[in-house]
C-alpha cells in the first residue's frame, strides 16, 4: 500500500509538469499582459515599456521562460506575485483554510442530503418517491449557485441575526450558507451515484444471507449493503471534493470569502503569470493527493482492491 | 399410536402453499398448493428440475421470497410457531435461529467486503446474548468445525476457494443452532470431489447435532445418501413423496421413474440416456390439468381436464397422478424390494 501511494505520489511529477507547461502556453496566448494592462494609460515609451518586461521576466520566448521557471520552481520557489509583491506559495496557503472548510462542509451537506435520497430512490424505485427525490435532487443541478447564494442571503442572512451574510469571520455560522450553495449543486451527480450503486448492490445475493440470518432490514441496507456501495459514491465525492478545493468563484463573490477561487481569476484578470501558474500548480497538487486519498480509501473499504494493489507491489520486486 | 405420534411431531408443516410472481402481464405460478411435514431429526429431500419451484418454497418458509413475490397458505408452521404471522421483529428472531438457510451458490452468497469471520460472529451476536470477543471464539469454533483453520477468521471470502466458501455458508447457517436447516442445492456449484466433502459434513453436523433438515437437490444420488423423506416437484407441485424407500424402490408417478430412467446405467455403459422428452411447461401458463401430462407417455384423457387428485398408497406414500384411477394401472419401472 505504501508504496503505491509512493509510485503514484511519483507519477504526479509528470502531470504537473504538463499542467504548468499549458498554463504558461495558454497565458503567453492570451492576448495583452501586465505590462499592458499597467501602461494602458501612461503613454510610457517603447524602450521604457521593454525595460519593464525585463523587469518582469517577460522577455525571451515562452520556452526560455518556461525554463527559468521551473528551475526556480524545483528550488521551492514559486516566484512573487507581479501584482502585489508577495510570495506565490504565501498568498495561496493564506487562502486555504477558507477554501478548505467551504469544501468540507459543502461535500458534508452533499452526503447528507443525497446518500439517504439516493438509499432511499434505490429502495424504492419507480415509485413516486424515487422520482421525488431525483426531481429535488436535480433541481438542485440546475440552480445557479450565485442566484441561490443571493437569495440565501435575502430570505435567511437577513432575517436571522446570528447567520452572516458573507464573510469569513464568524465560525461555524459564516460557513453554513456558502455550504449549502455549493453542497445543493454538488447533490444530484452523488444522488444519482447512489442510487445506481445501490440498486447494483440490492439484488446481490450476499443480502439474502444477511436477511436470513435475522438482520433487521435497516442494518441490511446501511451496514451490509452500502459498504459494498460505497466506492463509487467515494470516488464521485472525492472528485467533488477536489474541485471545491480548487475554490468556486462565483460562490465565493457572493459571500465575499477569502478562497483560492477568487485568488486565481484575480491573478487571470490582471496577467499576473506567477500567481496563475503558481496557484494552478498548487491547485492540481491539491486535486492530485485528494485522488490518491480517494484510491488508497477503496482499499480501506473493499478488501479486494488492496490485494490487487499489494499485488502490484510484488510483482513490481 | 398415539405414543408414536408424539415421537415423530413435525417441527415444520406446510399446508397448501402457493407462490405467486405477479408482473406487468404475466403471472408466475412458481409454487402451487404444496403441503408437506418434516419430522425432528429427519430430512426431507426436494428433488425437480431447474423451476420447478424448489428454492422458492424454500424462501417462502424464510419469509424471504423477492418482491414481486406473493406468498399464499393455509399453515406455515415452524416450531409451533406461524411464519406468516410473524411481526418482523419475530420474523428476525426467527431467520436464522429456528430456520437457517444454506444457499446455493457460495461465490455471490458472502458478503465480499466482511471477514468470514465477521459474518459467522455477526449470526451468533444476533441470536446469543454474547461478547463480541465471545462471538468471535464461537466463530473460529464454527470454522473448526467445517474443517477450515480457526486463524483464517480474519480472511475475505475472495481468498477461499468454492469449496471452502461453501463450508463457510455452511457455518453460517449452523452457528446459532437452528431446529430446521434448508439447504438449497450446497454442493451444485462445487466440483464433485468437493461435493462429497460437503455432505459428508452436513450429514455428520446434522447427526451430532439432532437437526430437521431439508435438501434441495437435483440429485437423485444425494437424496438417496442423505435423506429420509422425498418429495419430487414438478411445476411447482410435489407429483410423489413418500419415504426414500418407498419413493425410490416402489416408484409410481411417471415423472419420477422418467427422473430415473435418465440417469446413466453403470452396469451397461454403453446403453444411451434416456431424457425425458420435451420441456417443462411455462409457469406462467400452466396446463388445466396435469402439468406433466405432456410428456408423459402413460397420460390419457383424464389426465389433461382436471388436476389429478393425491393417490396414498400407504401413510406417508402420495402420488398426485389420475392414472392410477384407471383399473390395473401400473407404470413401467419393476418395484425393488
Amino acid at each position: 500500500m505504501l508504496r503505491y501511494a509512493i509510485k503514484r505520489l511519483l507519477l504526479m511529477i509528470p502531470v504537473l509538469i504538463g499542467v504548468s507547461f499549458l498554463i504558461f502556453s495558454i497565458m503567453d496566448l492570451a492576448p495583452g499582459d501586465i505590462v499592458d494592462i499597467q501602461t494602458a494609460e501612461e503613454g510610457l515609451t517603447y524602450e521604457e515599456i521593454d525595460q519593464l518586461r525585463e523587469a518582469y521576466g517577460l522577455d525571451g520566448s515562452v520556452f526560455t521562460r518556461y525554463f527559468k521557471y521551473m528551475v526556480r520552481f524545483v528550488q521551492g520557489d514559486l516566484g512573487t506575485s507581479h501584482i502585489s509583491g508577495r510570495p506565490v506559495l504565501e498568498s495561496y496557503l493564506e487562502k486555504m483554510p477558507a477554501t478548505m472548510a467551504l469544501a468540507s462542509a459543502s461535500i458534508l451537506v452533499s452526503i447528507i442530503i443525497s446518500l439517504p435520497l439516493g438509499i432511499i430512490s434505490a429502495i424504492k424505485r419507480g415509485t413516486f418517491v424515487d422520482n421525488a427525490s431525483m426531481v429535488v435532487t436535480f433541481l438542485g443541478l440546475s440552480i445557479p449557485n450565485f442566484w441561490l447564494g443571493l437569495m440565501l442571503i435575502i430570505i435567511v442572512a437577513l432575517n436571522v441575526s446570528w447567520i452572516p451574510t458573507g464573510g469569513f469571520n464568524h465560525g461555524i455560522a459564516s460557513l453554513i450558507l456558502p455550504a449549502i450553495t455549493v453542497g445543493t449543486a454538488l447533490t444530484a451527480t452523488l444522488a444519482r451515484t447512489t442510487r445506481s450503486s445501490m440498486l447494483d448492490v440490492l439484488s446481490q445475493d450476499y443480502l439474502r444471507t444477511e436477511r436470513a440470518k435475522g438482520h433487521k432490514e435497516f442494518k441490511v441496507i446501511t451496514k451490509y449493503a452500502l459498504r459494498n456501495a460505497l466506492i463509487p459514491i467515494i470516488t464521485i465525492a472525492g472528485g467533488q471534493f477536489a474541485v471545491c478545493l480548487g475554490g468556486s468563484v462565483l460562490t465565493e463573490t457572493v459571500f465575499s470569502w477569502p478562497g483560492v477561487g477568487r485568488l486565481i481569476v484575480d491573478a487571470l484578470n490582471g496577467r499576473d503569470v506567477p500567481m496563475v501558474v503558481g496557484s494552478i500548480i498548487l491547485k492540481s497538487a491539491t486535486i492530485g493527493i485528494v485522488v490518491l486519498i480517494v484510491d488508497l480509501l477503496y482499499a480501506v473499504i473493499d478488501p479486494r482492491i488492496k490485494t490487487q494493489y499489494d499485488a502490484r507491489k510484488r510483482k513490481q520486486t | 399410536m398415539e405414543e408414536r405420534k408424539s415421537l415423530h411431531d413435525p417441527v415444520l408443516e406446510v399446508e397448501d402453499l402457493g407462490v405467486q410472481f405477479i408482473l406487468e402481464n404475466e403471472t408466475i405460478n412458481a409454487v402451487n398448493d404444496i403441503s408437506f411435514k418434516l419430522r425432528k431429526g429427519h430430512t426431507l429431500g426436494f428433488v425437480g428440475e431447474t423451476g420447478a419451484g424448489k428454492t422458492t418454497t424454500a424462501l417462502a418458509l424464510l419469509r424471504l421470497v423477492p418482491h414481486p413475490g406473493k406468498v399464499e397458505s393455509k399453515k406455515i408452521e415452524v416450531c409451533g410457531h406461524e411464519v406468516t404471522a410473524m411481526t418482523s421483529s419475530q420474523l428476525e428472531k426467527y431467520r436464522g435461529n429456528d430456520v437457517a438457510m444454506i444457499f446455493q451458490d457460495p461465490m455471490t452468497s458472502l458478503n465480499p467486503v466482511f471477514t468470514v469471520g465477521q459474518q459467522i460472529a455477526d449470526s451468533i451476536m444476533l441470536h446469543q446474548n454474547v461478547t463480541s470477543a465471545e462471538a468471535k471464539a464461537r466463530a473460529e469454533q464454527m470454522l473448526e468445525l467445517v474443517g477450515i483453520s480457526a486463524n483464517r477468521a480474519g480472511e475475505y471470502p475472495h481468498q477461499f476457494s468454492g469449496g471452502m466458501k461453501q463450508r463457510v455458508v455452511i457455518a453460517i447457517a449452523l452457528a446459532c443452532n437452528p431446529e430446521v436447516l434448508i439447504a438449497d442445492e450446497p454442493t451444485t456449484a462445487l466440483d464433485v470431489t468437493i461435493q462429497a466433502q460437503v455432505l459428508n459434513l452436513m450429514k455428520k453436523l446434522r447427526d451430532d447435532r439432532r437437526m430437521s433438515m431439508i435438501m434441495i437437490t437435483h440429485s437423485l444420488g444425494i437424496v438417496a445418501d442423505i435423506c429420509d423423506e422425498v418429495a419430487v416437484m414438478y411445476a411447482g407441485r410435489i407429483v410423489e413423496t413418500g419415504t426414500l424407500v418407498e419413493v425410490f424402490n416402489h416408484t409410481k408417478h411417471p415423472y419420477t421413474e422418467g427422473l430415473f430412467n435418465s440417469l446413466p446405467n453403470i452396469l451397461n455403459r454403453s446403453a444411451k440416456l434416456k431424457p425425458i422428452p420435451g420441456l417443462m411447461p411455462d409457469p406462467s401458463n400452466l396446463p388445466v390439468g396435469c402439468s406433466f401430462a405432456p410428456r408423459c407417455k402413460y397420460a390419457g384423457p383424464d389426465c389433461t381436464c382436471a388436476q389429478p387428485k393425491a393417490h396414498w398408497f400407504s401413510d406417508t406414500h402420495m402420488v398426485a397422478c389420475a392414472a392410477y384411477q384407471r383399473e390395473g394401472f401400473a407404470i413401467d419401472r419393476p418395484e425393488k424390494k
